[in-house]
């Protein structure tokens, strides 16, 4: 189910002497099981694109199609794409509320319109697929649990109305260095399942490891658009709009800058690894 | 020597509803801190690292064991502000931290509160800013400021109080990399020049790899301390820790695991790419 933004223009506080504008002519299109890593630093419009992308804001001109179907159209069933499209917020775990698990989880899902036996199958779908017990957490309180298990749960009441898009915002802010690991692998493995990823992170090296693109955004436009290794290659493009890439990126270009031979392409661990190998054994890299 | 934070075996457990067991979130942190020194606490989430750190300017108050901060006993009610007023701290979130829609205000407020005379509030309120690279930005609405500007309001109205430690917990985690880039900065300004003793709660390795000396903490205790070098290179503690080492030393076991070895372990990617330049 592609999903694609053409000509969006957005603005915040219109008609007063604040008035901003978040998105200037933003055209994407994102296409089915893709992993899109959305970058960029505050205020330059990529939380404003994937609330629009969701329908939780209307573009002041611009069209928003899921499927080839305006969002926004007059008559357009909201209902479906909420189960469409899944938005998991920063820190989502301030989002949980009922008093077991089992009805967080199944609040979503009941509440778009599925059977209680649809729902509590999907419950226990999701709440495996975040790596949990059905028959274990389901009755317990959310509000036992710690903060990373608060947030699979908050993610597993979005993965229970079963999207065939899924939207994070910033989802590892806060998370520990094995915490952010699982969280991504988490994500990848959704993604291998078919479901298109549509994520904001300022966290490089998990989007080097794990996203087939990556979109940059820079005051309300897109910026840079390719694979982590075109967009991470141009470091000092990134730099110019307050970014970075990936840690073994920039250090093949502290090591090129050192003269070292090093490809602009070496974005992950395992690469800049192999690469200093091969110099040491033959002097190129 | 002279210890500003002296812990001794504290240990603390969060209350709990009804009868429930209570479980203990701290089960006897010794750690102590001179001086002028800056220090970083890493540990997974639910280690007990933010719980420690609320002990400082005891918002919460060790049930077993001591903690003195600059040689005052927290246990005590009477030290409770003068305590406040030696060691101020900084949270995560800076929408949370700032209280009023003028910058300037803001970093009165604290200040104000202590009861600094009125006549003195511009002065210091002038210099926190400075300190913070935010002089300028005075009339300002904060909710106006990015990330890490805000973050560095919420730092500057910590120091308008004259603290001699700042104890920061997680600054940057929801700050974008130029955010970060600027507290960090602002953080290593505070220690080097402005001499005060920091205590840094963080998941990020590159930021605990800057500091003198590094406590890695797990479930409710200290695990392991020494120079960051010395932390990252115990692997297995690391692991048993459920953290990381950062890049440049994962990069020098990698190599080391294929056969080249480097001179030192690096903690830095510039100390990894000095190693491998050299």
């Amino acid at each position: 189910m592609p999903l694609s933004v053409n000509d969006l223009n957005y603005f915040y506080m219109t008609g007063t002497p604040f008035e901003v504008q978040a998105l200037k002519d933003v055209c994407l299109t994102i296409e089915d099981g893709e992993f899109v890593g959305i970058i960029g630093h505050t205020g330059c419009g990529k939380s404003t694109l994937i609330q629009l992308m969701a329908g939780l804001l209307k573009p002041a001109s611009g069209t928003v199609l899921v499927n080839g179907e305006d969002i926004n159209a007059s008559g357009y069933d909201r209902r479906r794409l909420r189960r469409t499209v899944g938005v998991v917020f920063q820190y989502p775990e301030y989002q949980l509320f009922e008093e077991t698990v089992g009805k967080d989880v199944a609040f979503g899902p009941v509440k778009a319109g599925m059977t209680e036996q649809e729902a509590e199958k999907n419950v226990d779908t999701a709440l495996e697929l975040v790596g949990f017990e059905p028959a274990k957490i389901k009755q317990l309180s959310p509000f036992d649990l710690s903060g990373g298990q608060k947030r699979k749960v908050a993610i597993a009441g979005v993965l229970a109305m079963d999207p065939q898009i899924l939207i994070l915002d910033e989802p590892i802010a806060g998370l520990d260095p094995l915490g952010r690991e699982q969280f991504m692998q988490l994500v990848k493995k959704l993604n291998d399942c078919g479901v298109t990823i549509i994520m904001i992170s300022h966290n490089m090296d998990g989007l080097a490891d794990h996203a087939s693109r990556i979109v940059a955004m820079d005051h309300g436009t897109v910026y840079m658009d390719g694979t982590p290794k075109e967009v991470f290659a141009d470091l000092p493009k990134l730099k110019r709009a307050g970014l970075g890439a990936s840690e073994s990126r920039e250090a093949a270009a502290m090591l090129r800058e050192r003269g070292w031979n090093i490809p602009d392409d070496i974005i992950k661990k395992d690469e800049l690894v192999a690469a200093i190998l091969k110099r040491n054994e033959d002097g190129t890299c | 020597m002279e210890y500003v934070i002296d812990a001794q075996k504290i240990k603390y457990a969060y209350p709990t509803l009804e009868d429930a067991e209570p479980e203990l979130a701290l089960r006897g942190v010794t750690l102590q801190v001179e001086k002028g020194e800056f220090v970083a606490v890493l540990g997974h989430n639910g280690s007990g690292k933010s719980t420690f750190a609320k002990h400082i300017n005891v918002l919460l108050r060790a049930q077993e064991g001591t903690l003195t901060v600059v040689g005052l006993d927290t246990a005590d009610e009477a030290n409770l502000w003068t305590i406040r007023s030696h060691a101020g701290m900084v949270f995560q979130n800076p929408d949370n931290q700032l209280v009023s829609t003028v910058v300037e205000e803001d970093v009165a407020f604290g200040p104000e509160n202590l009861g600094v005379p009125q006549e003195q509030l511009r002065g210091r309120v002038t210099e926190a800013l400075r300190a913070v690279g935010m002089e300028g930005f005075e009339k300002r609405a904060p909710h106006m400021l990015s990330g890490g500007q805000k973050q560095r309001i919420a730092i500057a109205g910590v120091l308008a109080m004259h603290p001699d430690i700042i104890v920061f917990d997680e600054p940057t985690a929801m700050l974008d990399p130029k955010g970060r880039a600027e507290v960090m900065e602002t953080i290593r300004y505070l220690n080097k020049e402005a001499g005060k003793t920091i205590v840094l709660i963080t998941h990020y390795m590159e930021e605990a790899a800057e500091a003198d000396r590094v406590f890695v903490m797990s479930d409710g205790v200290v695990t392991d301390e020494g120079t960051p070098r010395e932390v990252f290179s115990h692997k297995e503690k690391l692991e048993e820790a459920g953290l990381m080492p950062p890049l440049a030393t994962q990069v020098y076991y990698d190599l080391k695991e294929k056969g080249l070895v480097l001179g030192k372990c690096p903690v830095t990617l510039k100390e990894l790419v000095d190693e491998l330049c050299r």
